[in-house]
């Protein structure tokens, strides 16, 4: 996967997971990390540009994780557009809710960087 | 006449029926009453544990929430520390090489592990916020039954007495170890009211 020169859109209400998860994406190499603190945030934020990956947590308050890739996934523009859900949600089901939303890889909390790296690797 | 004396008769075995069942009946009502009684100082004692638990309720769901503020400082105390460390490496990392620089690349990834650690202060975050929706919906129920136990004692005269007088009695009682646990979490000061009292 070549991150260099790629944006990321991630997603995420806790501010000490949003630094964990933003230094592992830095480190991965994305050139434009687009923070977002839930749904709604992120989609003010992208404001009808492109991004090249979203990367979003589930349980976030006004619109959470599951809300946004539906919301996504519903503009065209966002239909090849990999969306990896990182979450504490293990449910069966959950993942499932996720994959039938249009998520394209998920992540249990806690990772470690070489899971983020290798779902990444498959999607991106 | 004969007419009149039947139904006298009849009239008299209706009053006979009337009282055998009375007789069928009196134990039952005998034990509805013991029943009753022995009832009513355990929903005294409910009564009011519900009441003082109840009301503790916000307490301790403010305390998990300041617990879990001061978790989320810590960790970010930590990878602030840890930012700073690992700048410092990056910098002798550029100056060095050979056996220092695979120390430092070591000291580095350890670094990044102390980082991916501090998830947990997330998760633990999470399952507390859940666990606090729980008591805070248990909290609602329990205040709609206590209503309802109000309710009770409200509409018969002789409950309501009952009631009093066993919650008399119980606040007289020492308080359990739980409500002790609750009293002290409720009544906790800070370090900075300590030393106001100690007059420094």
């Amino acid at each position: 996967m070549k991150a260099e020169g790629k944006s990321v859109l991630f997603v995420e209400d806790s501010p000490t997971m949003r630094r964990i998860i933003a230094n592992s994406l830095k480190k991965i190499g994305f050139s434009e990390i687009i923070e977002a603190e839930d749904g709604v945030d992120a989609l003010a934020k992208i404001d009808g540009r492109l991004v090249d990956l979203v990367v979003t947590d589930w349980n976030m308050p006004e619109m959470n994780g599951a809300e946004l890739v539906e919301e996504l996934r519903g503009r065209p523009e966002f239909d090849d557009i990999p969306i990896v859900m990182i979450t504490t949600r293990g449910m069966k089901d959950d993942v499932m809710t996720a994959m039938k939303l249009g998520v394209n890889a998920y992540v249990i909390k806690p990772f470690t960087p070489d899971i983020l790296q290798q779902k990444l690797d498959a999607v991106f | 006449m004969d007419k009149k004396a039947g139904t006298v008769l009849k009239t008299l075995r209706e009053i006979e029926s009337l009282f055998e069942f009375g007789g069928e009946i009196a134990p039952f009502l005998e034990e509805l009453f013991t029943f009753l009684t022995d009832l009513m100082p355990i929903l005294a004692r409910a009564n009011q544990s519900l009441t003082s638990t109840t009301e503790s309720i916000p307490t301790a769901t403010d305390n998990i929430a300041s617990a879990d503020m001061m978790a989320e400082n810590a960790a970010n105390t930590i990878m602030d520390n840890a930012d700073q460390i690992t700048t410092a490496l990056d910098d002798l990392l550029s100056k060095t090489d050979g056996e220092t620089k695979e120390a430092l690349e070591e000291v580095a990834l350890k670094i990044n592990e102390i980082n991916m650690a501090l998830q947990y202060q997330d998760i633990t975050s999470q399952h507390l916020k859940m666990a606090t929706q729980i008591v805070e919906a248990i909290q609602v129920r329990m205040q709609k039954l206590f209503q309802g136990l109000q309710t009770i004692g409200e509409s018969n005269e002789a409950i309501r007495k009952l009631i009093e007088s066993y919650s008399e009695e119980m606040e007289n009682q020492k308080p359990t170890e739980f409500e002790d646990t609750i009293r002290n979490s409720a009544d906790a000061i800070s370090q900075d009211e300590i030393d106001a009292l100690f007059g420094k």
